[in-house]
């Protein structure tokens, strides 16, 4: 089960089991090709992509499109920046047993089954994980039809009407917004934390 | 401070400078969408713009209400690098004249 903690230094401690970490990313490979390919003529037809990069200017398409060539190349890469940020993080304690090297990233320790993932966030690579999650569940919401209407999540899917794809797209993108959600407070606590630490009130009590 | 802005509307056509001429602002809109936690719109706008808690909660609440909130406003390379900030935190946000 996906959980985040807070350590003393006001970091998050973050843990998901062997499950999320390979859906994690699965779904963060997937993106960071996506976006590989966002030069691409074609690249313009894909809603996700669209919505990843909306129109700058609504009502002025030769402003959009300039302001586009200025800047969807440093806002790509700064997507693939955090899906790195993101699947680095998973990997730094998700190492099989059956691979020998020593782990690239210093681990906090061992962890109790070999592929559960579990390490430490600072409010940077925090940072990239919300944005990286986010860019995931508007990549999902694209592929299931969503851009803009505002209440297209707000009921349960009819499983009676509703492919078994698009069921599992929308329970991964829910699933994606709790984690997003328990993140934000997590990274919140740790800010509480930080903050009593360096006033030296402590009176700070950090939300549950 | 007007040093940039001469300079860049100069490369711009005449339409655009006359607009600079009256100091037209731009203003950084951001839009309703149905993907976006309302907590991580509040947590962007206190983050990126420093917007105090209350502040940030009230124009997340505009954007959820109304659709959008205005978000800022100022010179349009200003908004323009808003715009693409805010893209970067995958909200959707758009630049355009305020309304005079």
């Amino acid at each position: 089960m996906t959980a985040f903690g807070v350590t003393d230094a006001g970091d998050v401690l973050a843990r998901f089991d062997a499950a999320e970490t390979r859906i994690l990313l699965s779904l963060s490979g997937q993106l960071a090709e996506m976006l590989a390919d966002v030069a691409e003529p074609s690249a313009g037809l894909d809603p996700a992509i669209g919505r990843l990069f909306p129109d700058a200017y609504r009502e002025d398409p030769d402003a959009s499109a300039e302001f586009s060539r200025f800047t969807r190349t440093d806002l790509a890469a700064a997507k693939v920046a955090a899906a790195s940020t993101v699947q680095r993080s998973l990997a730094s304690t998700s190492a099989s047993d059956d691979d020998p090297s020593p782990s690239s990233v210093a681990g906090a320790g061992a962890v109790p089954s070999s592929s559960d993932a579990e390490f430490v966030l600072d409010t940077e690579a925090g940072w990239s994980w919300l944005r990286h999650l986010t860019d995931l569940r508007l990549t999902i919401a694209a592929r299931l039809g969503v851009v803009d209407d505002p209440n297209a999540f707000d009921e349960e899917p009819d499983p009676a009407q509703t492919s078994d794809d698009d069921l599992l797209a929308r329970g991964l993108f829910d699933w994606l917004g709790y984690v997003q959600e328990l993140l934000i407070a997590a990274l919140e606590e740790g800010a509480a934390v930080r903050a009593a630490g360096n006033g030296g009130t402590g009176t700070a009590s950090p939300p549950v | 401070m007007t040093t940039t802005l001469s300079d860049t509307d100069i490369a711009r056509d005449t339409d655009v400078v006359d607009e600079a001429a009256f100091a037209s602002p731009w203003v950084t809109i951001v839009w309703n969408d149905p993907v976006n936690l309302m907590s991580y719109v509040s947590f962007v706008f206190r983050s990126y713009f420093g917007f105090a808690r209350e502040e940030a909660e009230r124009l997340m609440m505009l954007v959820h209400n109304d659709g959008r909130a205005v978000v800022a406003t100022g010179n349009r390379e200003e908004m323009e690098r808003h715009v693409e900030a805010m893209h970067g935190y995958g909200l959707w946000a758009s630049i355009t004249k305020a309304d005079v």
